[in-house]
């Protein structure tokens, strides 16, 4: 809540400027029936005509200025919720720049997009009514009844009689109607989830002639929306007719009331009736107003827990206090005694007891099935997720003593999803490294064998990369990606199966770069195809998260049962593909 | 005053998002005409609507304008004309009657409200179903040209789009209409000189709503283009975060957010004021009108001998003139808006089912000999995807395709299962043009395992029973030993009673993929398809449900389309695809000593592209 509130700070003038300006408006709204009595009571009788004349240029200028004011509390309502979207905003996408690959897996992507779109918009919106409606209909209640009161104090009762009945009511109806909207919603989650797998699936289900099995399928899920949305929309609907009920019963006792007392007591005038009459229209709307208002509030409540989530997650990754901005000079990685799991209180890691070492300058292959921990070792040493077990060391010093920064400008990663961002080719591969010249981007482009491929393109360096770089080829995206994490020189390159896409002619050649030009380089290659690491210096498998191997082709190829395994599935009879 | 009640959608992103996002339909004749034949389906309710509203809106009329005679009463009673006592034995009749208009106005408000929401659900229930009942039988390449974001919008916005109009515009447009002419008429039963004073304000008031909704329209359409810039980049930096991360690239992430974040706020800031100003503008133009009025109103009173009573009761109506005004500017857009998003659903109605030759035979088993024979297929008719193939495969063959994306591999096993019909040429099964046979019995020859790993919300059970709805559990539990699924189920919590959501985590791609194998087994078909099946699983895996996809194969027509060799390898015949064409034939061992393309990528030295 105070984080909430500290967002909202800087909004508190114009807030509170605009509230001034609504209850502004309020007054001067109540004030109307005020003067209409004014000329019912007094210029009538008296016929007065300069008094009528008077009161209602009165009242057409007060209506003129209480325009202006609501115009003005519209517009600073408006400002007020968007600036605090807008922060809100800002500070959801700072923060989860932030978080670890697994925070990421855990809340998930397109997760995240709907909380920074859809909810921070729908959390928006509820501050702008709220803003617009929470204070008016109060004040226009509190203001109403205390005018009612001031007008005729025994006929308040009246008043002050239906807003408690009222109040039960309303109160019965919202407390009712929220389970129902609850279970509302999760029909709807059900029905949309049906749509969704028979759109998916349109080819399974035609192949199969499901047709008809799929329709009785969604008319469950579709009737079971039906009732939920029906039940809950009947209650709902009993809004009108009971604030009518009540209105109109109220109307009825200020009548026979009013009557009593302007005839039998005499303490009341004609005028006053029908002020009274308006004043009790004006308290029960505003208890309407009051109750649609805070639906809206319960059911915005759902946005606001998505994002203090976002809020209450820590991202696990960050700078110690103690971290120094060394760079990272040789590039010599030591894995002790690393173990991980994504899920901690799992049983099996999906890292267990990894312990190697790799030189400055050496070229590692590292290979296994899906699932082995192939990427989880390449987050960790780049601590894209958190190390808890053991120690990662780079030129023998942990890797949680570099600042992140220092760390990451040292390590080049070409992940295993290719991903590029709309722009140009230029900008992409100077993601890392603002500052790099153009002789320096065909250097990487020249060594990641795509140099020829951007040349001959009409913009070259220039050429448009659309979102998810789609315009170019799985090979092409691949070797773009190895050519950007090559601008940032880095002393450490980790490839995640970044060469699959690659023919194996191309591949050859940006080995044979890598062996040749970056001889300093310590290299990991994690692949599938035997092929891609095969003239490693040494390969390392890994299967279920354990080290079986850490050797080169000979060695592994003569005594490591699982690496046998992998060759032997990627070679026919012929045996040409695996070679 | 009720236009302040006005249950705000909460759904709606923005107030009246619907009425201006939602565009006009193009033809409003046309479509208002199908949504009356929809809404027909509940004549009598709607009748029944149409009457609680007429009555209860009468009743309110009356009750606004009985303030007049109490008044009058009252006031005569003050000045002598009327005994107190004579007044007070007319008051409790006034009051019953008044009170039985009242009571009357609330049940007709109560079973108007209730009824019509019966009608808008059973409306978005029965265009849900026929909707989907009809995408479902529309012809794939209706799937293929439209995305499911898009689809869904159909279903979720528009849908919701509809039952609002439904819900809350058809009877409020009624009684809006109502109580504006019940309005009128009694202001100039009232006052007629009174009422040609108000009545001269309306076009100010219409004036002023154009405008407003002509202002809020444009930046709300600014706004909509700003957020689809502000969302587009989220999701770019979501999906991104990693590599933004790897290389450190954070802060010009932010700061290239924080301008389109600025740029939302600028317009968003507009777009609201000028919607929201709509209020409190209208409110105060009213009580302008009430000024004028109550002044004009007392004036007359004092020279033309206007009762207090009329006035009061004027007054009174003064207050509910802008309501109806309002509520049916709302309305208006809300209406239009749900007629466009109708006109979008009846526009996919519109379209054609799959169509079936009236001639179509049923098969019942087919041997699997299958034959193409200088077919010729594009999707669109311009561009040819498949150019004079020419091939076939007999009964138990295996039947390898290779090439590069979008070489015509898969439109292969579009046109076998005739998700597509093909130009030119003929594909035959056991001799028979395809097209002769009926595509339900001509489907269920076959079986595809796809790409895709999606399955269905339900029990792996049901999953497997997907492939043949009649088999039991002991012939689903076969199949899944078959496909060597079996020993990962029994590892499940509740083994193949376990749910498994359609994109759920539970299971790795390649239980999914062992699942969808299992689907295929229990259907028992003749021709089997294998559409990259094994392409997101990698080789070491692919070896170990290698034996179940054999023994899958055995006895079966089967095509298998791969990207990568090592699964096509077996095959007894390989079809080497380029632009449309077979550019070489032949098994693994023939293929390689063509030296030919296979050869080359085989070798690793060409680049499937």
């Amino acid at each position: 809540m105070k984080r909430w509130f500290s967002y909202f700070r800087n909004q508190l003038p114009i807030a509170i400027f605009g509230t001034i300006l609504t209850g502004s408006v309020v007054l001067i709204e109540l004030t109307q029936p005020k003067l209409m009595a004014l000329i019912v009571d007094t210029g009538i009788p008296t016929k007065n005509v300069g008094l009528i004349l008077n009161t209602g240029i009165k009242m057409g200028l007060l209506a003129l200025v209480g325009a202006a004011l609501g115009v003005g509390s519209v517009i600073c309502a408006a400002i007020a919720s968007n600036n605090f979207a807008k922060r809100l905003r800002h500070e959801v996408v700072n923060r989860i720049q932030t978080f670890s690959s697994a925070e990421m897996d855990h809340l998930t992507t397109s997760s995240l997009i709907t909380r920074c779109t859809n909810d921070i918009n729908f959390i928006q919106s509820t501050v702008l009514q709220s803003l617009r409606m929470l204070v008016r209909a109060p004040m226009m209640l509190v203001t109403a009844v205390i005018m009612a009161y001031l007008t005729n104090k025994t006929m308040s009762v009246a008043i002050f009689g239906a807003v408690l009945l009222l109040t039960v009511l309303l109160y019965l109806l919202l407390t009712k109607g929220y389970p129902l909207f609850v279970v509302m919603q999760t029909a709807l989650d059900h029905v949309n989830r049906s749509l969704q797998e028979g759109l998916i699936n349109i080819r399974v289900i035609k192949s199969f002639v499901r047709e008809k099995h799929e329709d009785t399928r969604f008319s469950i899920t579709n009737e079971e929306l039906m009732q939920a949305s029906r039940k809950a929309n009947s209650l709902m609907a009993l809004l009108n007719p009971t604030m009518m009920l009540v209105l109109n019963g109220s109307t009825l006792v200020v009548m026979a009331f009013g009557a009593h007392l302007i005839l039998n007591t005499q303490t009341l005038k004609i005028g006053e009736l029908i002020v009274f009459i308006n004043y009790m229209a004006f308290t029960l709307n505003s208890m309407m107003m009051l109750s649609m208002t805070l639906t809206m509030f319960s059911r915005s409540k759902a946005s606001f827990q998505r994002i203090s989530q976002i809020f209450l997650t820590d991202s696990e990754i960050a700078d110690k206090l103690t971290v120094s901005d060394e760079q990272v000079t040789k590039g010599k990685l030591e894995f002790k005694n690393v173990s991980f799991r994504y899920n901690p209180e799992s049983a099996v890691a999906d890292l267990e007891q990894l312990n190697f070492t790799v030189e400055a300058g050496q070229k590692i292959g590292i290979i296994g099935s899906t699932g082995s921990g192939k990427t989880t070792l390449l987050k960790l040493v780049v601590r894209l997720l958190n190390l808890k077990e053991g120690d990662i060391r780079i030129d023998d010093r942990s890797i949680d003593t570099y600042s992140l920064n220092s760390l990451r400008r040292s390590i080049g990663v070409v992940p295993q999803k290719n991903i590029l961002f709309s722009g140009t080719i230029a900008e992409n591969l100077r993601w890392g490294n603002p500052i790099a010249t153009d002789e320096e981007l065909w250097q990487a482009l020249e060594s990641a064998s795509i140099a020829t491929f951007v040349k001959s393109q009409p913009l070259g360096l220039e050429s448009r990369v659309e979102q998810g770089g789609n315009n170019f080829s799985g090979g092409q995206k691949q070797r773009l990606c190895i050519a950007r994490a090559l601008v940032i020189k880095p002393k450490i390159l980790i490839l995640d199966d970044s060469t699959s896409a690659v023919d194996g002619a191309t591949e050859n050649k940006i080995k044979e770069t890598f062996n040749t030009q970056y001889q300093d380089t310590t290299i990991l290659m994690i692949a599938q195809k035997i092929s891609s690491v095969k003239d490693a210096d040494r390969i390392l498998v890994l299967d279920n998260g354990r080290m079986v191997g850490f050797d080169d082709h000979e060695h592994l190829l003569a005594s490591n049962l699982i690496y046998h395994e992998i060759v032997a599935s990627q070679s026919g009879r012929g045996d040409l593909s695996g070679q | 005053m009720a236009n302040e009640v006005k249950p705000q959608r909460t759904g709606a992103m923005m107030p009246g998002r619907g009425a201006i996002y939602g565009g006009k339909p193009k033809d409003t004749k046309s479509t208002l005409k199908q949504v009356l034949k929809v809404l027909g389906k509940n004549r009598k309710m709607l009748v029944i609507v149409m009457i609680a509203t007429v009555i209860s809106t009468l009743c309110m009329l009356a009750g606004t304008y009985a303030i007049r005679p109490l008044i009058n009463q009252i006031e005569a009673a003050i000045n002598g004309t009327l005994s107190i006592e004579a007044f007070f034995s007319w008051l409790p009749i006034f009051l019953i009657v008044l009170g039985a208009i009242y009571l009357l106005q609330v049940i007709m408000t109560w079973l108007q409200t209730q009824l019509m929401v019966r009608v808008s659900q059973k409306t978005v229930y029965q265009l849900r179903k026929d909707l989907f009942n009809h995408v479902l039988h529309l012809p794939v390449s209706f799937h293929d040209t439209h995305t499911h974001g898009e689809l869904m919008s159909r279903f979720t916005n528009d849908i919701d789009l509809i039952s609002e109009a439904i819900t809350n515009s058809v009877s409020s447009l009624l009684n809006s209409t109502l109580t504006l002419v019940g309005t009128i008429l009694m202001m100039i039963y009232l006052s007629p000189a009174l009422a040609i004073i108000t009545i001269v304000v309306l076009p100010c008031f219409s004036f002023i709503i154009t405008k407003i909704v002509n202002q809020s329209k444009k930046y709300f359409r600014k706004q909509q283009a700003a957020i689809g810039d502000l969302n587009g980049f989220i999701e770019e930096a979501m999906e991104g975060q990693q590599v933004n991360q790897l290389f450190c690239h954070q802060p010009q992430v932010i700061n290239q957010f924080d301008e389109f974040n600025e740029r939302f706020r600028q317009v968003a800031v507009r777009a609201q004021s000028w919607s929201g100003m709509m209020i409190p503008l209208m409110m105060n133009l009213n009580s302008i009108n009430y000024a004028i009025v109550a002044a004009s109103g007392g004036y007359l009173a004092i020279v033309a001998g206007l009762s207090i009573g009329a006035l009061g009761a004027f007054v009174n109506s003064t207050r509910q003139f802008a309501r109806p005004l309002n509520e049916i500017a709302m309305q208006y857009t809300t209406i239009q808006a749900g007629l466009a998003a109708a006109e979008r659903i009846f526009e996919i109605m519109k379209l054609l089912p799959e169509q079936e030759n009236p001639n179509a035979i049923d098969i019942t088993s087919a041997e699997g000999y299958v034959r193409f024979d200088n077919v010729v297929f594009g999707y669109v008719p311009t561009t040819q995807v498949l150019k004079k193939v020419t091939f076939y495969a007999k009964p138990g063959q295996k039947i390898a395709i290779v090439g590069s994306t979008g070489a015509g591999k898969t439109t292969i096993t579009n046109l076998i299962s005739r998700f597509y019909d093909i130009q030119e040429g003929t594909i035959t099964l056991d001799g028979k043009d395809i097209r002769e046979i009926n595509r339900e019995s001509l489907r269920k020859q076959m079986a595809m395992v796809l790409q895709d790993t999606h399955l269905f919300t339900g029990t792996v059970m049901e999953n497997i029973r997907y492939g043949n709805l009649n088999a039991n559990d002991e012939k689903c539990i076969e199949a899944a030993k078959m496909a060597n699924a079996h020993n990962f189920i029994m590892k499940l919590p509740k083994e193949y009673q376990t749910i498994i959501t359609g994109d759920g985590n539970e299971l790795s791609q390649g239980q999914r993929q062992l699942l969808n194998i299992a689907r295929a087994a229990v259907a028992n078909p003749k021709i089997l398809i294998l559409d990259e099946a094994t392409s997101s699983i990698d080789t070491r895996t692919e070896r170990s449900i290698e034996k179940g996809m054999d023994r899958l194969m055995e006895g079966r027509t089967t095509f298998v389309i791969a990207h990568r060799l090592s699964t096509v390898r077996h095959a007894n015949a390989i079809l080497v695809i380029e632009n449309g064409q077979i550019i070489e034939r032949g098994d693994h061992e023939d293929l390689l000593s063509q030296n030919g393309r296979y050869a080359s990528l085989v070798l690793g030295q060409s680049e499937l592209t």
